[in-house]
């Protein structure tokens, strides 16, 4: 590339640094309000679409296929007993640090639920296809950490 | 027609609902390219660099690497005055981040001399003037920096100010 | 040959500072809206077109793909357009290039913005927009760059204040019968002129402000409207489409007329047949317009841009009522975005839709009486001030 080749002046590299001063405020929503508030209570709700019966965990607002309203009536508790349906060891952070200890990581069906739930996996051998039930934080504040994980 | 939403007063969003928190974590490091590097490396040197295009016979500032009009690449880089005048201006009480300020910023859009087309220069700030004074049109020059503090950076010129009648 | 596109029917949201719904959750609201308005489901679309503006405002990356399940794109043809504050009238350009090119039959368009996400302020998403070598270290906020706009364009033509003052009365009065609004409110002009003063001339009620919300339409091709049965009264046709965009260099031109607009207007009448592009002519065309209005001075500014006043005779005919909902040339009979308020993307979905109320009727309170509502133009602008998009449409029953 002639373009290329009549730049290539030889330029000292230089760049400015800057940053993105912002902090986000995401709401939960009508769907995550009433997921999480549930959590605090030990609760696992998923919701089904009357149309098409597939259901939701965590649940939504509106069926994507049918784009049905899913309103309180669709919403109900599952046991919270899952299948393992894949999983990883994970080494290193969000960062790219290692970390001190490595981290499993489920990918889950739950009972009741036509979605794939993912969370921590808190099993030494873990194996597709096995058994595990949820596992709730003793202090729990509304978040996805009011869940420990599933063993 | 009935519409739908659920409205939040600022206590109910920030206190109430539940929602999620989260700064990222992000720095960047912008390479500052071609043109702009002689145009950095111009003001650390205490001048103003434009481009000049061949094809189209014109001069601008901030120099580009390529005409955006005719598309031809731009490599004849120029020194000019560090005096213009001012296109536009704005008296501004309101930062970058929305909070209020008692001194005004005066914002100015510089025409810089030398160059062919008009407006052609860029945004900097006025000061050593009083606002009510500031008119469009009006000459200013430059106000550098001392040498040793230059960094290669747009603020290596303090601001513009007006010129006394020459 | 492209294909005739009509829009058949909007769905919008509430328009607020914020919002309890996510993004998703207010696009599903506006969308699911125009499907039911239009009498079809989301098995009759064969295309779905999400337009929303930086996804530093809703603080998602990718904003397109998390919006998709909301805006009906599950398992469809589905694609995001961009242009910053353009992107509202920009969607429905794209959902009719979707239809007029034969590629899709049925497009579902939404427009979204949920810009209560950013924190403290939603200046902060727009710091990168500014150049990070030469603009962004002097510290600049948005409104300058409004604020140096303005005071060329005032300059040029010696325009007072109270002509584009005016502007902010008009549309946030029009604005208390919109539905979606978030300040329909009856100001005066002194209120208006002693409003706060942010960056000279620019004032507090000079400007739109900030909101969550949805626009949706459903455009549909000819042959799909009859097969639907869908009366001719509840259709507006695509006339004429243009976008454009100036130089990214903006201290390299003259901010005091928006050329960008013209040609994209010139872009946009020429499609329709309208070779007349003097404003008398353009005025007699066209029975309202929909100008873009973040600010009071930009209506004027894209009214000369669109070639319907010319050049520095906006601001006097708005102050003169001629712009008024029962004006001669009614302009931005919504509310705008200084009235119902500014979603970036769905700000100017909503005035794409208003094209679309008024011209099947369906206007409500807002309905422009004692004329035959022939055709319409709405018009948007953005990224750093250099881009302008128009759309033109015309009722149902005009051949
Ligand atoms: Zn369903
Ligand atoms: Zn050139």
């Amino acid at each position: 590339m002639i373009l290329n080749k009549r730049n290539q002046h030889k330029l000292p590299t230089t760049s400015v640094k800057g940053d993105f001063p912002v902090t986000y405020h995401y709401t939960a929503g009508i769907a995550g309000e009433k997921f999480f508030l549930a959590l605090k209570d030990k609760k696992l709700l998923a919701n089904t679409c009357d149309s098409c019966k597939f259901s939701y965990l965590p649940p939504k607002m509106f069926c994507e296929d049918c784009f049905d309203e899913l309103d309180d009536g669709t919403y109900k508790e599952v046991d919270g007993t899952a299948e393992l349906f894949s999983y990883s060891e994970v080494f290193y952070d969000h960062r790219g640090d290692k970390l001190e200890k490595p981290l499993l990581l489920g990918l889950f069906k739950l009972n009741g639920s036509s979605t794939i739930f993912m969370h921590n996996l808190l099993v030494s051998e873990p194996k597709i296809g096995m058994k595990v039930k949820v596992v709730w934080s003793e202090h729990r504040v509304g978040s996805i950490f009011d869940l420990k994980g599933f063993e | 027609m009935k519409v739908r939403g659920t409205k939040l007063t600022s206590d109910e969003f920030h206190n109430k609902v539940i929602a999620v928190k989260h700064a990222p974590e992000i720095e960047y490091d912008w390479a500052t390219g071609v043109a702009i590097s002689k145009f950095l490396k111009g003001l650390k040197d205490g001048k103003i660099i434009g481009v000049y295009c061949d094809s189209c016979d014109r001069t601008v500032t901030p120099p580009r690497m390529f005409c955006e009009e005719c598309f031809s690449p731009m490599s004849k880089y120029v020194d000019l005055p560090d005096t213009g005048i001012i296109n536009t201006f704005s008296i501004a009480y309101i930062k970058t981040d929305a909070s209020r300020v008692e001194k005004p910023q005066l914002p100015a859009v510089i025409d810089i001399d030398g160059t062919s087309i008009s407006p052609s220069g860029f945004l900097h700030l006025l000061d050593e003037i009083n606002p009510d004074d500031i008119k469009i049109g009006m000459k200013v020059k430059a106000v550098w920096k001392d040498a040793i503090d230059r960094t290669g950076a747009i603020t290596d010129i303090k601001y513009f100010k007006k010129m006394e009648d020459a | 040959m492209t294909k005739k596109v009509g829009m058949v029917s909007v769905g919008l949201t509430q328009f607020q500072r914020r919002a309890k719904e996510t993004g998703k959750e207010l696009a599903y609201y506006s969308a699911k809206m125009a499907l039911d308005e239009a009498g079809i489901t989301r098995k009759d679309v064969d295309g779905v077109i999400i337009g929303s503006a930086p996804d530093a405002f809703d603080g998602v990356h990718q904003k397109h793909e998390y919006l998709t399940d909301g805006s009906g794109g599950f398992n469809l043809p589905t694609m995001r357009g961009y242009v910053g504050g353009g992107t509202g009238v920009f969607s429905p350009i794209q959902g009719w290039y979707s239809i007029a090119s034969g590629v899709n039959d049925v497009v579902l368009v939404t427009t979204e913005e949920k810009m209560s996400s950013v924190q403290p302020s939603s200046q902060a998403a727009f710091l990168t927009i500014f150049d990070n070598m030469i603009e962004r270290p002097l510290g600049p906020n948005l409104v300058w760059i409004f604020a140096l706009e303005m005071r060329r364009y005032m300059e040029k033509h010696g325009i007072p204040k109270e002509h584009i003052a005016s502007v902010s009365v008009k549309n946030k009065g029009n604005a208390i019968d919109h539905p979606s609004a978030m300040l329909g409110k009856k100001w005066t002009l002194d209120e208006v002129l002693n409003s706060e003063l942010l960056a000279d001339p620019v004032r507090l009620l000079d400007i739109s402000p900030v909101a969550d919300g949805a626009v949706s339409f459903v455009m549909m091709s000819e042959e799909k409207i009859k097969e639907f049965g869908i009366s001719k009264d509840d259709v507006a046709w695509v006339d004429g489409v243009g976008w454009n965009v100036d130089t990214t260099m903006w201290t390299n031109r003259d901010l005091y007329y928006p050329k960008y607009v013209e040609k994209a207007a010139k872009q946009a009448y020429n499609m329709a047949g309208m070779k007349d592009h003097s404003p008398e002519a353009l005025r007699k065309w066209l029975t309202f317009a929909e100008p873009y209005d973040p600010f009071n001075y930009k209506e004027l500014h894209h009214l000369e841009g669109l070639q319907l006043f010319g050049k520095g005779k906006a601001p006097k005919a708005a102050f003169e009522g001629v712009t008024a909902r029962d004006g001669d040339f009614p302009v931005t009979p919504s509310g705008g975005l200084l009235g119902v308020g500014n979603p970036i993307a769905a700000a100017a979905g909503m005035k794409s839709a208003e094209l679309y109320l008024q011209l099947t009727g369906k206007a409500g309170k807002r309905q422009i009486d004692g004329r035959d509502m022939e055709r319409g133009v709405a018009q948007a602008w953005g990224d750093l001030m250099q881009v302008g998009t128009v759309l033109v449409m015309k009722g149902g029953r005009i051949e």
